[in-house]
């Protein structure tokens, strides 16, 4: 009999070798790869100093420019997602207005648009060529003004945004509703009642959320590479791409210490989160009842919102789609040109629909190898759990925390040299394993979750009858998390499809992915291709989520991210 | 043989000690009820003959076959024991039928065989016409009648119920305790049967181990723990019992020379010569012309109970709190009455040792 460090007191050896799988797998796909990072980082120098790489590589002009951009572009961007972030939570959450589902989804928007395509938009929305701004007379003269820091803090600041409106909206349900008829009653006037109580309790949440944002915005890559790349603003995502690029493995040393220095700011930032919310937290002494919002919006409040919220969401994607239809590069949007020539062009184009082909497969099957693991996972974390279990927990959520680009990096400096006689790096089998790194936590946390309320008798109970684990496994506990597994499939499926960040530096020819396919075209000057291919991505992606939406009325409870409010 | 034989078995969960020393041997197609106050481990006790908890002390033993030991485990999935969940534990994706199937199916029998067998087991419990249902399409008592008829379907040894019936109302009780005698009688498997409701367990047992704290305080038949109750829990907790302070002052013979308050009756019991407990049922106490009796009492109040106006009373200069016996006729309260103690048992207080003794009530061994 194994020790019983593998699982509880009473789990038998099937349980035992499953724990002793999954460590071995978390430990391939994640552990391994990323250790890489560190001992490459920590390599002595070309003349054999102890440290010389980090020495060398951390005192680099270059280093430190990408470094200062990266602060810069990315606190600039943090101040646009709080500002805005608090503004609209503020608005949808404290007063009462009209069609509030739809302006919550336009607000959240930003979010599951992916990196590349938000800042192709951007781009197109501020063009001397805008096909927006260029009827109404507005559009800027000579070089795109997109293409630069604030630019990139701009774009940066309003895909985050999401993440700081989604903390404050949970704070704002949880905001007593004594607390605020008590100061109405004290005859407070309704901005001091804002000041003065209301901002206080959501202090720490909008902290919690600027960090999640300022995480983000140091770990992006599709905004930097698209809008940074031709401004000449380099920060540490891009400079370790194009180290990598120019150079190949050989800058691996060098980019290794970049990889750790982004690293370090990413979870520092992560850190300081979480060690705020335990300390700030405020314990609340209301009744249990929500603050709801009673007051209605003045107009004016309703007018500006609206159209801030076109503006972020609305806007750059009309920008985008009027540029696809547009016949060629250079030409001005007008009713009369309106031309499907970029969509024949990219469809008859072999490599575009490889690209869609290749992501596709990728992420569906990243997606059922994620959903391979996450389950039995569950079952042993909430049935049988031990120290080893609680190990891999830690472990899996490393490629999660880290950049993207790290996890990409980690990989190429794991699989660059062949292991057995087999030389994984550049196939498509090194993407896969990238992916499944770094998309497991999307599936294995609602999954997990949904197993803590699984009634251990069930299994206990398929136990007494002499039903082995396998069988435990597939028909008793798969069909009680089935809602939240597909849920959390499909989650891993479109951020897959989209993700940009791991394939830009782990594709090769054959292997493009749609993000990539999207950055060379727009790379190589054909911006309306480019927003051809960012369009019908996007469709793809509503597609998805529409077929979800059809799977999930054969699902019990509510399978699908987006239905949880 | 015994058929099932756990020696002396201990259960902590990290500090806490939640079964100690646990001893107790059953024969073949008994129906025990564990029966206790909550917490006392009654759940644990019977999750570790299941398999489903591992004794951190003691063997478990079945049909001569040691089940769990300081070197040996078998898992519960292995044991061949059938098992009703207190929350019944039915599974949610498949239908009644599914339910009953899924273990046959789980030991490879043919279709044409699990089929016979599933509606055999459905019509013993009465369930035939819903075998299409969900669980949650199902009243509780139908739900509880599926687990029961799940853990039949594979003719196991002995059959485990947590609490079965906490969750159905009293007359569904009352109906599914006559099943499970009939099915008992029936099936020949060996129920044990966890509950904290001793009306229950007398109902339905052919034995009882009432359990305190973790230790079992005595095993017998239900007409033992009635008659010849080892410790004053015992005797309090089976059918209302009564305890009353008294002195042994000598024994003689099967009888004990008690003295309360200040008269000395010769009553049977376990005790040896010093402080003891007089243990009593309602049964026990009539009442006695003036002047008579044993105990003189105050009247506290009455309920009209099964045809009898149950009394409850203060006695006075016995240091017990209330009294309660069975009166045919209505008493005003505050009225003063003289108690006769008809019968009786006397067990040893606290540090005074039992006299050991003739009656197989002694050892925690029962034979059938
Ligand atoms: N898994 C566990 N971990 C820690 N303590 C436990 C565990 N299971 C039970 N206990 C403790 O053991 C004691 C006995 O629990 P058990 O469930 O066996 O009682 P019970 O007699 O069945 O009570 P009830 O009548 O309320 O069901 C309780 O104090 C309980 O808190
Ligand atoms: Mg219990």
């Amino acid at each position: 009999m194994l020790p019983r460090m593998f699982g509880g007191s009473d789990a038998g050896n099937g349980e035992r070798w499953l724990v002793i799988a999954l460590f071995l797998y978390v430990l391939l796909v994640s552990v391994w790869p990323l250790g890489q990072v560190f001992l490459t980082a920590f390599q002595p120098g070309d003349d054999g100093r102890p440290l010389g790489l980090m020495a060398d590589t951390l005192t680099a002009r270059a280093t430190g420019r990408a470094l200062k951009n990266t602060l810069v572009v990315s606190l600039g961007s943090v101040a646009i997602s709080v500002g805005l972030g608090v503004a609209l939570a503020l608005t949808v959450g404290l007063l009462r207005m009209r069609a509030r589902a739809a302006l919550t989804f336009l607000i959240l928007m930003p979010l599951i648009i992916p990196s590349q395509t938000m800042a192709l938009s951007w781009i197109e929305l501020f063009g001397s060529n805008s096909p927006v701004l260029r009827p109404l007379g507005l559009a800027p003269q000579g070089a795109n003004p997109i293409y630069s820091s604030g630019g990139i803090a701009l774009v940066m600041g309003i895909e985050h945004m999401p993440l700081v409106f989604i903390a404050i909206r949970a704070a704002l349900s949880g905001l007593p509703a004594d607390l605020v008829e008590a100061a109405r009653i004290a005859a407070i006037p309704y901005p001091r009642i804002l000041r003065s109580i209301i901002l206080p309790i959501l202090a720490p949440s909008i902290l919690a959320g600027g960090l999640l944002a300022f995480t983000a915005a140091v770990g992006n890559f599709g905004v930097p590479a698209l809008l940074g790349i031709p401004a000449r603003v380099p920060v540490l995502t891009t400079l370790i791409y194009q180290r990598l690029n120019g150079f190949g493995p050989e800058a691996a040393g060098q980019v290794a210490v970049l990889a750790i220095l982004l690293t370090l700011i990413a979870v520092a930032a992560l850190l300081l989160r979480s060690l705020l919310t335990r300390q700030l937290r405020m314990p609340m002494s209301g009744s249990g009842r929500a603050f709801v919002a009673e007051h209605a919006a003045p107009g004016w409040a309703q007018v500006t919102i609206w159209a801030v919220v076109l503006m972020i969401a609305v806007l750059p994607l009309a920008a985008l789609t009027m540029t696809s239809f547009l016949p060629a590069v250079g030409v001005a949007f007008s009713a009369t040109n309106v031309s499907l020539a970029q969509y024949q062009a990219v469809l008859g184009n072999d490599a575009v629909l490889r690209a869609f082909a290749n992501s596709l497969w990728l992420s569906g099957l990243c997606a059922a190898i994620c959903v391979l693991v996450a389950v039995p996972y569950a079952y042993l974390a909430a049935h049988r759990p031990g120290p080893l279990l609680a190990a891999i927990d830690l472990m899996v959520e490393a490629p999660w925390v880290v950049p993207g680009t790290v996890v990409a990096l980690a990989m190429i400096l794991a699989f660059l040299q062949p292991i057995m006689g087999v030389s994984i790096y550049g196939t498509a089998a090194i993407i896969v394993l990238a992916y499944l790194a770094r998309f497991l936590p999307l599936v294995l946390r609602p999954v997990t979750a949904a197993a803590q309320l699984h009634d251990p008798a069930q299994d206990e109970a398929a136990r007494i009858i002499g039903a082995g684990l396998l069988r435990r496994l597939g028909q008793i506990f798969a069909p009680a998390v089935i809602a939240s597994t597909v849920g959390g499939a499909i989650l891993i499926m479109m951020t897959a499809m989209n993700e940009l960040t791991l394939s830009a530096l782990l594709w090769s020819t054959g292997n493009e992915t749609i993000g990539v396919m999207v950055f060379s075209l727009q790379y190589e000057g054909n911006s309306t291709a480019a927003a051809a291919v960012s369009v019908l991505s996007t469709l793809l992606l509503f597609a998805i989520c529409g077929l979800a939406q059809l799977l999930s009325r054969h699902l019990p409870g509510n399978a699908l991210p987006w239905q949880n409010g | 043989m015994p058929h099932l034989s756990l020696r002396n078995i201990s259960k902590s969960f990290g500090e806490q000690d939640v079964l100690t020393g646990i001893g107790l041997e059953l024969p073949a197609g008994a129906f025990l009820a564990l029966l206790g106050p909550s917490g006392c481990g009654k759940t644990t006790l019977l999750r570790l003959i299941a398999g489903l908890e591992r004794p951190s002390q003691g063997s478990l033993w079945l049909d001569g076959r040691e089940l769990a030991g300081p070197s040996t485990f078998v898992l519960p999935e292995a044991r061949g024991l059938g098992m009703v969940f207190q929350s019944y534990a039915l599974w949610p994706s498949m239908t009644v039928q599914g339910n009953v199937e899924f273990g046959l199916k789980v030991q490879g029998m043919s279709r044409s065989e699990r089929k016979a067998r599933v509606a055999e087991v459905l019509a013993t419990v009465g369930l035939d016409a819903l075998a299409d249902r969900r669980p949650h399409e199902l009243s509780g008592g139908q739900r509880q009648r599926v687990a029961l008829a799940r853990s039949l379907a594979l003719r196991p040894r002995m059959i485990l119920l947590d609490e079965p019936l906490a969750n159905l109302d009293a007359h569904l009780r009352q109906s599914m305790l006559a099943e499970f005698r009939r099915l008992h009688a029936a099936t020949g498997a060996t129920f044990v049967f966890v509950t904290h409701d001793q009306d229950e367990a007398m109902a339905v047992a052919s034995h009882i181990a009432v359990m305190s704290q973790g230790r079992i305080e005595q095993v017998g038949t239900p007409e033992t723990l009635y008659r010849r109750p080892k410790t004053a829990m015992v005797a309090r907790f089976i059918s209302h019992g009564m305890t009353l302070p008294v002195e042994v002052t000598a024994r003689d013979g099967d009888l004990c020379r008690t003295l309360l308050n200040g008269q000395v009756l010769g009553l049977p019991g376990s005790a040896a010569e010093g402080p003891a407990w007089l243990c009593l049922h309602r049964e026990d106490l009539t009442i006695a012309p003036a002047g008579q009796g044993h105990i003189r009492a105050e009247v506290l109040g009455q309920n009209f109970r099964n045809g009898r106006y149950l009394t409850h009373v203060t006695p006075q200069g016995i240091g017990a709190d209330v009294l309660s016996l069975a009166l045919d006729h209505p008493v005003a309260q505050g009225t003063a009455l003289h108690i006769r103690i008809a019968s009786g048992w006397v067990i040893a207080r606290d540090g005074g040792t039992p006299v050991a003794s003739q009656g197989a009530y002694l050892t925690e061994r029962v034979d059938a």
